[in-house]
């Protein structure tokens, strides 16, 4: 694959040029990317981080359709799509690692940029994606209230004979 | 009334009845400190004091179910005080030699009974060594099992050890609305927002317990911690205190490694508290 910066054989010094700088370029002119920056309601690392996770989720993990939506109060770009065609609408607030959250911007973050749902029993419900400085995007999503932790598995998924080493171990 | 002893801020419950009382009338657990008498060199299971919460302690002490008190420098024994020591010393004495007595009576039966079991082989065996060294059988000899009184030897004695305190020490009340040195909590601003926390989860009918092995404030558990997993690991945010991101991160990963959801708790408007919910999106 081309370096970047780097000609293809056969041409001269003047196209190169004008070939212009490193392959990174490509990102400053993404439409996506302007967009989001026209919005005008965050500063450029939110929107950077913003548009990463707006490709790790359409390229990286398939989403059906995403949207970005600028959010003035908070001074946030969000994201909203869907997984796949049949699901509903999610919100993603993507945010750059070095940020720092007080609860109390969680909970508005949460108020805000919530879809309103038909359902009013369900409750209000992000997916908070964090970007590290290497690009990488972690999710976790963030619920208003209680919301109870999935069942441990029982010991289908543990070999059994370890389990029953185990249990031999723990009753000694 | 439920004696909470504390020491530089560390509150303890010696009475058994006490920490019985604690967990079943008030849903509190606490954590067992002591090391068992007869298993000591392991910390799988402890026994008595149990060592409670701050927050427990206090809650205790808000319902008027508990006092806290500390201990009194002893006293030299004055005068008086002598001669019942020593009776205290001379009945142990009593009871230790009235012990022994009594097992060696019962050491002496269990030996009788066992050779009476035994007998025929016992004679059995004797004939045949008797024929082995070319000796005439003497059926006189034979009769005599015992061969001498039988004696327990002093060492191999069942003594047990008494380890509820025959008295208690002196001690005052301590006040546990101000700080003091051994009840210093009181008015610190993060204990006072864990114990807000700790009162509205326990009003909602939780089980808590301490939290600092899975890097949280609390854990809390639906029902008896001897019979539930815990649900949530409660971690409290003081108002306006904020969360680094990778803090974040990292206890919400380590929730979702010991299936258990991050609970994020902080004081809101209105006076109430808010709750949210942190989970692994599940994102591939």
């Amino acid at each position: 694959m081309e370096e970047p910066g780097c000609a293809a054989p056969g041409t001269s010094p003047n196209e190169r040029e004008a070939r212009g700088s490193p392959r990174g370029n490509w990102m400053a002119t993404h439409p996506k990317l302007t967009e989001m920056m026209s919005l005008d309601v965050a500063d450029s690392t939110q929107v950077y981080a913003a548009f990463l996770v707006y490709l790790d989720l359409l390229e990286g993990r398939n989403w059906h359709e995403v949207i970005c939506v600028g959010l003035a109060e908070l001074q946030l770009v969000c994201l909203r799509g869907r997984e796949r065609e049949a699901e509903n609408l999610q919100v993603v607030v993507p945010t750059p690692v070095h940020v720092s959250f007080t609860h109390q911007r969680l909970k508005e973050i949460m108020k805000r940029a919530c879809i309103p749902q038909a359902e009013t029993d369900s409750p209000l419900s992000v997916i908070l994606a964090i970007v590290e400085s290497d690009s990488t995007v972690v999710y976790y999503k963030l619920t208003d209230g209680f919301i109870m932790p999935d069942p441990p598995d029982d010991t289908e998924d543990m070999d059994n004979k370890q389990w029953r080493k185990k249990r031999r171990k723990l009753l000694r | 009334m439920i004696r909470i002893h504390v020491l530089e801020g560390t509150a303890l419950v010696w009475s058994a009845e006490e920490a019985r009382e604690i967990r079943e009338r008030f849903r509190l657990v606490g954590t067992l400190v002591g090391a068992l008498a007869r298993k000591p060199r392991q910390n799988a299971h402890l026994g008595l004091p149990l060592q409670l919460l701050p927050e427990e302690a206090r809650l205790l002490a808000e319902l008027g179910a508990a006092v806290l008190v500390r201990g009194t420098e002893t006293q030299p024994p004055a005068e008086g005080e002598e001669p019942t020591q020593a009776s205290e010393v001379e009945a142990y004495r009593r009871e230790l030699e009235e012990s022994y007595q009594e097992q060696q009576r019962l050491a002496g039966a269990e030996r009788e009974a066992l050779l009476a079991r035994l007998a025929e082989r016992i004679a059995q065996g004797r004939a045949r060594r008797r024929e082995q060294r070319g000796e005439t059988p003497d059926t006189v000899e034979d009769s005599g099992l015992l061969d001498s009184p039988f004696v327990l030897p002093h060492d191999a004695m069942m003594v047990q050890l008494p380890t509820a305190r025959r008295c208690l020490g002196q001690v005052e009340r301590v006040d546990w609305t101000s700080p003091s040195p051994d009840w210093p909590h009181p008015g610190r601003p993060a204990h006072e927002a864990r114990y807000r926390v700790f009162r509205e989860l326990w009003g909602r009918g939780y089980y808590l317990s301490g939290g600092s092995k899975f890097g949280g404030d609390f854990l809390v558990y639906p029902g008896d911690p001897l019979r539930f997993h815990a649900h949530y690991i409660a971690l409290c945010c003081p108002q306006g205190d904020p969360l680094p991101l990778r803090t974040l991160v990292a206890a919400a990963r380590l929730g979702t490694g010991v299936k258990k959801t991050l609970l994020l708790c902080s004081p809101d408007a209105g006076g109430t508290l808010a709750f949210t919910s942190l989970q692994w999106s599940g994102l591939q």
